[in-house]
């Protein structure tokens, strides 16, 4: 269709808002609330045009072109009207920078006075200079206001962490109400009030905290004034310049923006075209990275024991101390734990340190112990055909959802926007598990089984999607695989109603595109590897897709970096046991380790970025810098691989991990490590591992999106496996479960909450979490410090209650703790043997000190 | 001797009781209506000329067949009875004294729009009406007209009585729907229209008390007979409600058409004492005033938009010599800045100041230029605001502004 | 000690409940409901409403907010709600409003020391015919003078 603007004539396609095609053809209208990912509100009336025909003057940008529109957005009187409305916004906004006719002097010579609360004009705006209101006032020209300016007197909020609140900057644009309902499902403010006295606000004026802000920082990003605000970057000076990298803090991979200011991190926001977040953070991203990079406890400096004391030395004395001393433990005997956060070219030199220069096969990835690596051993061991990798735009096109996982909106925030995106569209959501998540506002159903009997449930389920199967069609093979409990039995172990799992098994046998997505909470299940082999068979049974989530950085692509690599080696679970029975003479420590060593351990190397409870025993302490401070190569959980960039100049004398194991290898004598950056380490890694072909620097500029090959296995057949639905027996003494999570923000193994304060408010590492109802019956009180004891150990942590927890079920994150008892481990461990999986543990709780 | 199609029964003992009303013949037009096939019904209802009464007088019949015959997703009526448009009590006497007409508007209009449940949107305060509709809806299910299978007729149809809690925006079409699903009484963007996406995103006719309590009388009189009792193709009957200074204030159900002066004058019996006729609001608070020389204009539509007013809800509102018109100013101003959802910006602040300015010129602390401010803060509101109430706000104070800017004025300098 | 509502509002709540596809829609009619049980609409309210309904706090929230007839002020045992729109005025509102205040001892806004008495002016309340008007909690009264409101308000125990 043709439509005219200001007497151009323009052809247009498809449904297009008025305000869209003026801007792609240069024509610029003022606009203040409208947003291009969010619904139209048309409140602001900045954007007013002139239609033909037309009575009164539409907002462009909610107002479609039809063809033939003759359109005019700049007459003298749109002009006029337009400065008119924002003088009424003016009017309830500090303005007197705005007009001041000595504003431009002013932003020369008082560019950073910013450090009063009170706003009253915009030099001392902490926005000054990127409000978008200011810039509607400067391309206006307003000179005057023509009210008295009326200062609304709000309360500047500054309880929250992360985020400073000053309504009285606010226009009402509803920007932010309208992130955090529709993208982020989260739907933590909102308009209250009416009229001149409305005011964005919480439920009841609580804190954003108290009323279960996840801080993604949406709302502030979109903000065009300085109502919501920063506090770390609010008085600094501007940012001199950007980078643009990929996180490093978990499994997503978002491109984030950071803008610099002396080397230093000044602030990092998502990238609008990021192709896994599309403008789109959560808290790590967003608020935590400066934190991380710039923190008080970095590690600065190599660090070697002298007469019983760490003391700070040179790289060159440093190594050579290192190389000099391993080469004593050369086998087994030595360990090597890599870290949960590092680059394909880190884990590719690590896999190599270890088998050519310490010659061990005690080598173990944190990841090993995630889902996709018991998936992966799974079907590796049966040969079965499988694709790790997923687009994750693809979930929003999904008809139907099956969410077996922890809170997603935590651990996997873009996969749970995607979600949210599939839901808007009408998609139906299914929960299963006993995780407590933010899904159950949007789920048609909500399965929450009796702690720690999913299996029981999932089997009940496929056996009704089987036998519906069976009765539709004779796949060739489809012979009834596993003997599950019944549905009868399936209500009495998991307490659910039956007809509760025939609904969910309807859905399962429904039409459309169905996708289900699986996190890391899994081997954290008991039976986890039956639930496993349950779950390829309801995918393989009904068409749906099974995608595999893990928590941690780069894990997919570690995992197939080491599992690949030709040679044994004994994994996570091994090096831990092994240090547990006191086998390790030496322990080269690069990632997380839930155990400080004994003093059978003769040798301890820690590579780290953070000083923590092992330096103490540490001979030599090697600094490591972050993802953020240099390149490498990451592969999300989708398969997806992005290169970071370094963002911020190098903290103290830390050095990439790639560097570090390659100079102490090639000091030990292994051949082959003379790297001087880590594009040549790439470029052998994608020679030598069939999975990781193509996958180069050049190639990686070079594509939009590159995906590893991670296809593997032949057979798509069903999989009969023994089942045990026997539920572990009640301990009167113990009457509790214990399930362990990885902790969901960790640079490293080391949880944030430790470096962020403000984090550590949110969600605590430290938090031992019980429901309402439990904690009632034994008189505790949210935060009190209580003390977890099982028949093999204990360990201490502060009481978090919720709502949410199911009853009779703890849930505690795995990392170091206070007070940690090594022999809980050693129970974990047992278990683990048995069932290679972690399982729930029997416990009790006591008030702590 | 003028036709009484709503009022005939204001008055009679226990009219809301559904014995008295079959007495009279009620619940005749139902059960014809349910023989007509629905779409004659709409074709009826367009050629009988019946505009919504609620204010804006879109044609009735056109709204209705502008809804989708065909659609997998349930379809739905709301009643407007939110009636919060100052000087409008019609809809309380309706739902007062012949609730069961307004049924059969209500079954009538579900049936030919193929519609199974209504809403009666009715404002928070009138919960004594509330309580009554509830009352006359039981009777009228245990009669068999409303429920499943009414009269035999295979249709099937659930009211309910919605109550509000006290927002005049709620009256505007798309804030009631709003209002319905639980939110906040804020307008919607048109389009897309509630005929294809209302009430939960569902198909919705939404239509005022006054408006469905007409359709039976189509039904039972015919298009014609009710298309000639009005004029300029504005058919029927409106009910006129009169307050302020006259002898006789109450409503007055007359032709469409009858003039101003015969209301105030003929049959609310003239000004009340001695008191000498100043202005008249002619359609509720939102149409423009009128002075004491313009009240030769008929009262339809067209009519009174050639006097730059308008009919709106039929809400006379009588202003004599004595009060003045800046109390009048205030009052009105007071109300907008009240009753603004703060959405759009002109209406949210420009309401705001201009409530604020007329207490000054009311306290007499204010100078002429505040008066050309008033007026340039009501212009910026016309045409600028997502849903009528700018312009409803902005009409009558420019209105004021315009007609009695020597008396605002000489009471600047006093 | 957190409001409860009584067996009988809970059945009422089952009942506007099931007159709606989505349960946030019977949030006024439950609002109302609440308001009628309690006094008012205050924090607890609020949450125990969103618990009825499973909806989030926020939700209440910016209903609440929006609506005037949902007073988070606990009121008096008589609410006099004194209409001040057009009508009303022209016929001496005012006057009337000033006599209450006198004779009760209140502003607008206020309730007495007793909770006897609370007094608002509101909009118009449809019933210009009998202006000046007001209504005493659910009931009207209109065609005012200072004569009727002594008869009417000494009436009141």
């Amino acid at each position: 269709m043709k439509i005219t603007i200001n007497g151009k004539s323009i052809s247009v396609e498809g449904k297009r808002t008025i305000l869209e095609v003026a801007r792609e053809n240069g024509i610029k209208i003022p606009s203040l609330c409208d947003h291009g990912k969010l619904e139209h509100f048309a409140g602001c009336r900045m954007c007013i045009v002139d239609i033909t025909g037309r009575k009164g003057y539409p907002p462009s940008c909610s107002t479609y072109v039809e063809d033939g529109m003759e359109v005019k957005t700049n007459t003298p009187e749109l002009r006029r009207m337009r400065k008119q409305i924002l003088e009424l916004l003016l009017s309830e906004h500090p303005h007197s920078c705005l007009i001041c006719e000595e504003k431009e002097n002013c932003d020369e010579y008082k560019s950073t006075i910013r450090k009063v609360s009170e706003v009253t004009g915009c030099v001392l705006c902490p926005n000054n200079g990127r409000c978008e209101l200011q810039k509607v006032v400067e391309d206006l020209k307003i000179d005057r206001v023509s009210f008295p300016s009326l200062y609304r007197g709000f309360d500047i909020l500054k309880n929250d962490p992360f985020m400073d609140r000053n309504y009285n900057l606010c226009i009402l644009c509803g920007r932010c109400v309208r992130m955090c309902h529709e993208i982020r499902g989260a739907s933590v403010i909102s308009f209250t009030y009416r009229g001149s006295k409305a005011v964005i606000g919480t439920s009841m004026d609580k804190t954003l905290l108290e009323s279960g802000c996840q801080f993604c920082g949406a709302c502030l990003d979109v903000c065009p004034t300085g109502a919501l605000m920063e506090r770390a970057a609010k008085y600094e000076n501007e940012p001199e310049n950007s980078e643009r990298t990929v996180c490093s803090l978990c499994s997503m991979g978002c491109t984030l923006e950071v803008s610099l200011s002396e080397g230093r991190i000044y602030s990092t926001k998502p990238y609008e075209e990021g192709l896994v977040n599309r403008g789109q953070a959560c808290v790590r991203g967003r608020f935590l990275v400066r934190d991380i990079v710039h923190a008080e406890n970095r590690i600065s400096k190599p660090m070697i024991r002298k007469n019983g004391t760490l003391e700070e030395v040179d790289w060159q004395e440093a190594l050579d101390f290192v190389s000099g001393n391993l080469k004593k433990y050369k086998g087994d005997s030595c360990g090597l734990v890599v870290p949960s956060q590092a680059s394909c070219e880190d884990h590719y030199l690590f896999s190599r340190f270890g088998q050519e220069a310490l010659k061990t096969s005690n080598i173990g990835n944190p990841a090993d112990l995630n889902l996709q690596a018991c998936f992966e051993d799974y079907i590796r061991e049966k040969n079965l055909k499988f694709d790790f990798n997923f687009n994750i735009k693809d979930i929003s096109n999904a008809d139907t959802i099956f969410i077996l996982a922890d809170d997603l909106a935590v651990t996997h925030p873009m996969v749970w926007l995607e979600v949210l995106a599939a839901h808007r569209k009408g998609a139906r959501l299914v929960l299963i598990g006993s995780s407590p998540s933010a899904g159950e506002r949007f789920a048609v159903l909500s399965l929450k089984p009796k702690a720690g009997t999913e299996l029981p449930l999932l089997q009940g389920i496929l056996d009704v999607v089987f036998e519906k199967f069976q009765k539709q069609e004779t796949a060739e093979g489809a012979q009834k695989s596993m003997e599950g409990p019944g549905l009868d039995q399936c209500e009495k172990i998991t307490t659910l109603k039956k007809e509760d799992c025939l609904k969910a098994a309807g859905f399962f046998n429904g039409k459309g595109r169905k996708i289900f997505l699986v996190d890391g909470s899994i081997p954290f299940l008991p039976s986890n590897r039956e639930i496993l082999s349950v779950l390829w068979n309801l995918s393989l049974l009904d068409g749906t897709q099974m995608i595999v989530l893990d928590g941690f950085t780069n894990s997919l692509g570690s995992l197939l970096i080491y599992r690949n690599s030709g040679t044994k080696i004994r994994g996570y679970a091994a090096v831990l046991e092994d240090a547990l029975e006191g086998k390790l003479k030496a322990l080269y420590l690069s990632g997380p380790f839930p155990l400080i060593p004994g003093e059978d351990l003769e040798f301890l190397v820690v590579q780290d970025c953070y000083h923590s409870a092992w330096l103490e025993k540490a001979d030599a302490v090697l600094p490591a810098v972050t993802l953020f401070e240099r390149k490498g190569v990451l592969v999300n959980t989708e398969g997806r691989a992005q290169k970071t960039n370094p963002s911020a100049a190098i903290s103290g004398e830390g050095k990439p991990d790639w560097w570090i194991v390659s100079q102490i290898a090639g000091k030990m004598g292994a051949k082959g490590f003379e790297y001087k950056s880590p594009s040549p380490i790439m470029e052998e890694l994608s020679r030598r591992r069939a999975v990781f072909k193509d996958l180069t620097y050049k190639n990686l500029a070079k594509k939009a999106a590159f995906f590893l090959k991670s296809k593997t296995g032949e057979q798509q057949r069903y999989d009969p496996s023994g089942m045990d639905f026997s539920t572990e027996e009640q301990d009167r003494d113990f009457p509790l479960r214990l399930v362990f999570q990885a902790v969901p923000d960790s640079c490293r193994g080391f949880p944030l909450d430790r470096i962020s304060k403000s984090l550590s408010l949110i969600r605590d590492s430290r938090d031992i979490r019980l429901s309402k109802k439990d904690a009632g019956k034994l008189k505790l009180k949210d935060g009190e410090k209580v003390r977890v004891e099982s028949p093999a150990g204990s360990f201490q942590g502060s009481l978090r209650i919720s709502e949410k927890q199911p009853a009779g079920l703890v849930r505690a994150y795995l990392s170091l703790m206070e007070d940690f008892d090594s022999s809980l481990l050693k129970t974990f461990m047992t278990y683990s043997r048995e069932k290679a999986s972690l399982r729930t543990l029997p416990i009790r709780i006591k008030r702590g000190k | 001797m003028s036709e009484k199609y709503l009022s005939r029964n204001f008055g009679v003992t226990d009219s809301h009781k559904i014995e008295v009303y079959l007495k009279g013949n009620g619940y005749s037009a139902v059960r014809n209506a349910l023989k007509i096939k629905p779409e004659n019904i709409i074709e009826e209802i367009k050629k009988a000329g019946l505009r919504g009464r609620g204010g804006a007088g879109f044609p009735a019949g056109v709204k209705w067949g502008f809804v989708p015959k065909k659609t997998d997703k349930p379809k739905y009526l709301c009643v407007n009875a939110d009636e919060g448009e100052p000087g409008t009590v019609k809809d309380r006497y309706i739902m007062t004294h012949n609730p069961h007409q307004l049924f059969e508007g209500i079954i009538i209009a579900s049936y030919a729009v193929g519609i199974n449940t209504a809403f009666i949107y009715i404002r928070g305060e009138y919960e004594n009406i509330a309580q009554r509709l509830e009352e006359a809806l039981d009777e009228a299910r245990a009669e068999g007209f409303l429920g499943k299978n009414i009269q035999g007729s295979g249709f099937n149809l659930d009211v309910y009585v919605h109550r509000g809690a006290g927002a005049y925006i709620c009256g505007e079409e798309t804030a009631l729907l709003e209002s319905l699903e639980g939110k906040r009484g804020n307008p919607r963007l048109k389009p897309p229209f509630p005929a294809s996406v209302g009430l939960f995103n569902c198909p919705t006719v939404i239509n005022n008390v006054e408006t469905l309590a007409n359709v039976p009388v189509i039904i039972n009189v015919g298009a014609d007979a009710f298309q000639k009792t009005g004029q300029k193709g504005d058919g029927g009957t409106r009910i006129f409600g009169v307050s302020g200074m006259v002898k006789k204030p109450g409503v007055y159900e007359l032709p469409v058409g009858t003039t101003l002066r015969d209301i105030i004058f003929k049959h609310a019996g003239g000004m009340k004492g001695s008191r000498r006729l100043k202005a008249v609001i002619p359609g509720g608070m939102s149409a423009p005033v009128l002075t004491a020389d313009e009240i030769d204009v008929p009262m339809d539509f067209e009519s009174l938009m050639e006097k730059k007013s308008m009919l709106g809800s039929a809400g006379i509102i009588v202003i004599d010599q004595e009060t003045s018109m800046v109390d009048v100013l205030k009052v009105v101003t007071k109300f907008y800045a009240h009753e603004s959802c703060g959405q759009c910006t002109p209406c949210r602040i420009g309401n705001a100041w201009i409530y604020r300015i007329v207490k000054r010129v009311a306290a007499r602390e204010a100078g002429k230029r505040d008066l050309d401010t008033i007026c340039r803060l009501a212009n910026n509101m016309l045409g600028k605001t997502l849903c009528p109430l700018g312009d409803a706000a902005a009409m009558p104070i420019l209105a004021i502004m315009k007609k009695f800017r020597t008396e605002i004025e000489s009471h600047l300098e006093q | 000690m957190s409001p409860q509502f009584s067996e009988k509002a809970l059945k009422q709540v089952e009942k506007i409940v099931a007159r709606y596809p989505h349960k946030e829609a019977a949030l006024l009619p439950v609002l109302v409901l609440a308001r009628r049980e309690f006094g008012r609409i205050a924090e607890e309210e609020e949450k125990l409403v969103a618990a009825i309904l499973g909806i989030k706090p926020i939700k209440v929230r910016e209903v609440v907010t929006f609506y005037s007839m949902l007073n988070r002020e606990k009121i008096g045992k008589y609410h006099i709600q004194v209409c001040s729109n057009i009508s009303c005025t022209v016929m001496g509102a005012e006057t009337l409003l000033d006599h209450i205040r006198k004779k009760i001892g209140i502003e607008p806004g206020q309730t007495t020391e007793d909770g006897k008495f609370s007094l608002s002016t509101v909009e118009c309340l449809g019933a210009c015919e009998m202006a000046p008007c007001m209504m005493v909690n659910e009931h009207y009264y209109g065609n005012l003078d200072k004569k009727k409101i002594d008869k009417i308000l000494d009436k009141m125990e």
